[in-house]
């Protein structure tokens, strides 16, 4: 099926120079810790915690997402933790390009690759099954697609 | 909620590709295939075993055909453990039994990946399930696996590491000595010296052969012709085989253990069972954690011409593929831009959107096989167009959306906009069907110039003059000036389902016409715009 | 946050300033919502009691990301993994684990050291002892009060010294208590 295209209120997102349109109603915690790679979406009520950053001094990357992802509305993003020797920390994230996070999902993994399809109310699961060797194409263009057809409208 | 989740899964619309599998069928049956395929028939019970979404699809550049998951043949490239991506060496993987040999274990219980886990503080006694939990030796080595979802411990089957490292081989003597395993490495014995000497040389790459140490010709030709009684019997050099295992010892007490079983969480589950062959335990307390098995990186070729179509890199951390002919980027893509609901006797139309991957530009014929056919009645209003050339440059500018246009002079056109054309097909259901389908025949034609240096100037013209007929042929002239071009053309069937058909709501006449558009095609973006959700607002209106 | 008299919050516990509390909350004993000490509570946490009796939730529980708590009764060192459930009228025990997006019955009693996991709600006793959990409950609560108040902003209600309660929080926690 041929997607919509979404249009959303202009005043509610925010947009940066490289493209990347975020929403005025997410919460984005330790800002200084986050880099968005370009054109990626974060949507209505989404959450990314880039103040979970590492113990220890220093600039730290806590969340670096990359191009053309999707955070649909009400997905939270969180970086993991463990205790590593003893000591207690959280653990920097990262998010390849072409993701797209469904609604209401919630992100804990260290890693999320590129081209990865995550669907809505999810807690991460398992790859189960081979996929064909062009789902690469297919999230490119269907995360290209979204972004194109994700419009600002005047209200 | 979930009634409703379920209901519209089941009536997703689709658009699947035919793979005639051509080369895989044998001389006598390809001509009854041909003849198959003049009326493709989408209600045989086989149209699942040779339909496919597009994205399962090569494309096979010599052949200039369609290839599926059945016409290729695959050659595996490497062995990799799909949780620590570690390539094991070809050599290794029968030695280390087909699954990471290295710290990758899956749970027993509910087969997710299990993490090392060392215990820092000494553990006090586990609280007893049963009476029959093997008790935790209470010098515990430091090191155990443990399940972050159902909270599994192999301290609960009395499993402890010394080391973090090398887990496997730590616990490869046990495997070892299980009689299964004894049994099957002394029958290779047996027989692997004697298969050696008789078996011929098999023309089959010898990675396809995975069973240890015999090929599949020998195989058959010995035991399907003689059985395993009278082998021995037959050949002289082969020698009476004893087993080094007597008898495997069943679980004592078991059928007592299962009629006075009260809780149902004593007993594994299938699942839990066929995921340890072995010995298919019935008490949970045998389940063992099991290293993760091995997968494979492919090499896919035609049959028919066994060029390479798709050649995936060597390592096990690359995604990507050094050769790829996949049919996405070499077939028109056909997607349902639009579909409202469709009401019993009730003329509807739906768009298709053709989407064309191609540098080049193509033409496109649609047939379709019976303007009626059990589901009702199919009309395309415009079963001969172009469609424009992909174009990278094009992608990227932002403004598409506005710059969407309808080809005033074409009817049936719904709209042709960067690399895509889509088109309006009429539908009348005739039938209360659960699935709406229907076979179509598309063809392509593609011009392929060999000079392309003026491809990016006339997309643009072509994009943005469509209209214009004039200076749409005008650039026609310009690609059938060049001498060295190769008209390829291509057609293949398709069966587009389109979800269920409803009756007609009451009060409603039988023959109005519910489309994206019903006024003529010059509209400006606003009213064409919001196709979809027009059509949605629309239908309710209908019903209410 | 409303200035309601009726909203009492404990002692050297970190509460976030967008959070939404209604009706009469304790965070700290008493009440119709009681939540003990040394609980986290992560982003997108509802925690509803519409019970007239109180819904006492005991020490040292996780609730994780966007989980719904509607029990009875909560005991201590549980963790309530992301999107689980717990739905109206259950008693939790000790030392339990609700799976991500999980969710219990309705008016059970779930006993202790029960896991719930997978797409089944499968259930099962976990032997594992509730140390190794707690020490990673401690340095985690440790690593929270250090880091938080570095990055949202922290007004300071009472005197930091006896042990009491730490929420830890996010977005909207909502309590509601309906007498």
């Amino acid at each position: 099926m041929e997607p919509p295209i979404v249009y959303y209120p202009r005043s509610e997102y925010i947009e940066t120079d490289t493209g990347n349109k975020v929403s005025r109603k997410s919460v984005i915690c330790g800002s200084q810790n986050i880099i968005l790679g370009g054109k990626t979406i974060i949507q209505t009520d989404c959450v990314i915690r880039g103040d979970l950053r590492r113990t220890g001094g220093g600039h730290a990357v806590v969340v670096a997402i990359g191009r053309y992802c999707l955070l649909a509305k009400g997905s939270i993003i969180r970086p993991p933790y463990k205790t590593y020797k003893g000591t207690f920390s959280y653990y920097p994230m990262k998010i390849g390009d072409h993701v797209s996070i469904g609604e209401g999902s919630i992100v804990e993994a260290a890693t999320i690759g590129s081209f990865v399809h995550i669907g809505k109310n999810c807690v991460i699961g398992v790859f189960v099954d081979e996929l064909p060797e062009c789902v690469q194409d297919l999230y490119e263009l269907k995360t290209k697609d979204f972004y194109i057809k994700f419009q600002p409208k005047d209200s | 909620m979930n009634s409703l989740q379920t209901e519209t899964r089941h009536i997703r619309p689709y658009v699947h590709y035919h793979c005639g599998c051509p080369d895989v069928n044998n001389p006598t049956t390809s001509i009854e295939s041909e003849k198959e395929e003049e009326t493709f028939n989408i209600y045989s019970p086989g149209i699942h075993f040779s339909t496919f979404p597009i994205s399962k699809l090569y494309f096979c550049d010599d052949c200039h055909q369609i290839r599926c998951p059945r016409c290729v043949q695959e050659e595996i490239v490497c062995y990799y453990c799909p949780n620590c991506l570690f390539e094991v060496p070809t050599a290794s993987v029968k030695s280390e039994r087909n699954r990471c040999a290295r710290n990758c274990f899956q749970c027993p219980i509910c087969q997710n990946t299990l993490s090392v886990v060392a215990s820092s503080e000494p553990q006090p006694t586990p609280l007893p399930i049963s009476p029959t939990v093997p008790t935790v030796s209470a010098t515990g080595a430091p090191y155990y696996l443990s399940c972050g979802v159902c909270r599994w411990d192999s301290q609960e089957i009395g499993m402890t590491f010394e080391k973090a490292t090398g887990l496997a081989l730590q616990l490869q003597k046990t495997e070892d000595e299980r009689p299964d395993v004894k049994e099957f490495d002394h029958l290779k014995d047996q027989f692997e010296k004697h298969l050696r000497h008789n078996t011929p040389s098999t023309t089959l790459p010898s990675s396809l052969l995975s069973i240890p140490g015999m090929s599949m010709n020998s195989f058959s030709s010995r035991y399907g012709n003689t059985g395993l009684a009278h082998a021995q019997q037959k050949s002289d050099d082969v020698e009476k085989y004893e087993a080094a295992v007597d008898k495997v010892e069943p679980e004592s007490g078991l059928v007592d253990d299962l009629v006075h079983l009260t809780d149902v969480n004593q007993i594994t589950t299938l699942t839990q069972r066929m995921n340890q062959l072995s010995d298919q335990p019935y008490k949970v307390e045998r389940l063992q954690p099991q290293r993760i098995h091995l997968r494979t990186k492919r090499v896919k070729r035609c049959r028919s011409c066994r060029h390479i179509l798709i050649k995936p890199e060597q390592k096990a951390q690359a995604t990507r593929f050094k050769i790829k002919l996949v049919a996405l980027k070499n077939i028109p893509k056909i997607t349902i831009a639009s579909l409202p609901k469709l009401i019993l006797n009730q003329r509807t139309q739906i768009v298709l959107k053709f989407s064309n991957p191609l540098y080049e530009e193509i033409s496109v014929d649609l047939t379709i096989q019976e303007e009626t056919n059990e589901c009702g009645k199919v009309t395309i209003l415009a079963p001969h167009f172009n469609i424009t050339p992909y174009n990278e440059v094009l992608e990227y500018e932002e403004d598409l959306i506005s710059s969407r246009r309808a080809a005033k002079a074409d009817i049936g056109i719904y709209e042709k906009r960067g690399n895509s054309t889509s088109i309006i097909f009429e539908i009348t259901p005739l039938a209360e069907v659960e699935e709406f389908k229907f076979p179509l025949l598309v063809k392509y034609t593609n011009k392929n110039t060999e000079n392309n240096e003026n491809d990016g100037v006339t997309t643009e013209e072509k994009s943005s003059e469509e209209t214009n007929s004039s200076k749409a042929v005008a650039s026609d002239e310009i690609s059938a000036d060049e001498s060295n071009e190769i008209t390829k053309s291509l057609s293949f069937w398709t069966v587009i389902g389109l979800g269920n058909v409803i009756k007609a709501p009451a009060g409603t006449s039988g023959t109005t016409v519910k489309g994206p558009r019903t006024e003529p095609s010059g509209s400006k973006g606003s009213s064409s715009r919001g196709s979809s959700s027009g059509n949605r607002s629309g239908t309710s209106n209908s019903k209410s | 946050m409303p200035k309601d008299h009726a909203i009492t919050i404990g002692k050297r516990a970190v509460v976030c300033q967008d959070i939404e509390l209604k009706g009469e909350i304790q965070i700290g004993p008493g009440g119709p919502i009681i939540i003990g000490q040394n609980n986290i509570v992560e982003e997108n946490v509802t925690i509803i009691n519409k019970l007239p009796t109180a819904l006492t939730i005991g020490d040292d529980n996780v609730f994780e990301v966007g989980c719904y708590v509607e029990g009875s009764k909560i005991g201590s060192k549980n963790i309530i993994e992301a999107k689980a459930r717990i739905l109206s009228g259950t008693s939790l025990g000790n030392n339990c684990v609700v799976g991500a997006v999980c969710s219990t019955k309705k008016d059970e009693i779930i006993l202790d050291n029960t896991v719930i996991y997978g797409d089944h709600h499968n259930r099962r006793i976990q032997t594992a002892s509730a140390n190794q959990i707690s020490s990673l409950h401690t340095r985690h609560l440790d690593y929270l009060r250090e880091v938080l108040p570095k990055f949202n902003h922290i007004r300071v209600v009472g005197a930091p010294e006896s042990q009491e309660i730490v929420p830890i929080s996010r977005k909207a926690i909502k309590q509601t208590a309906s007498h």
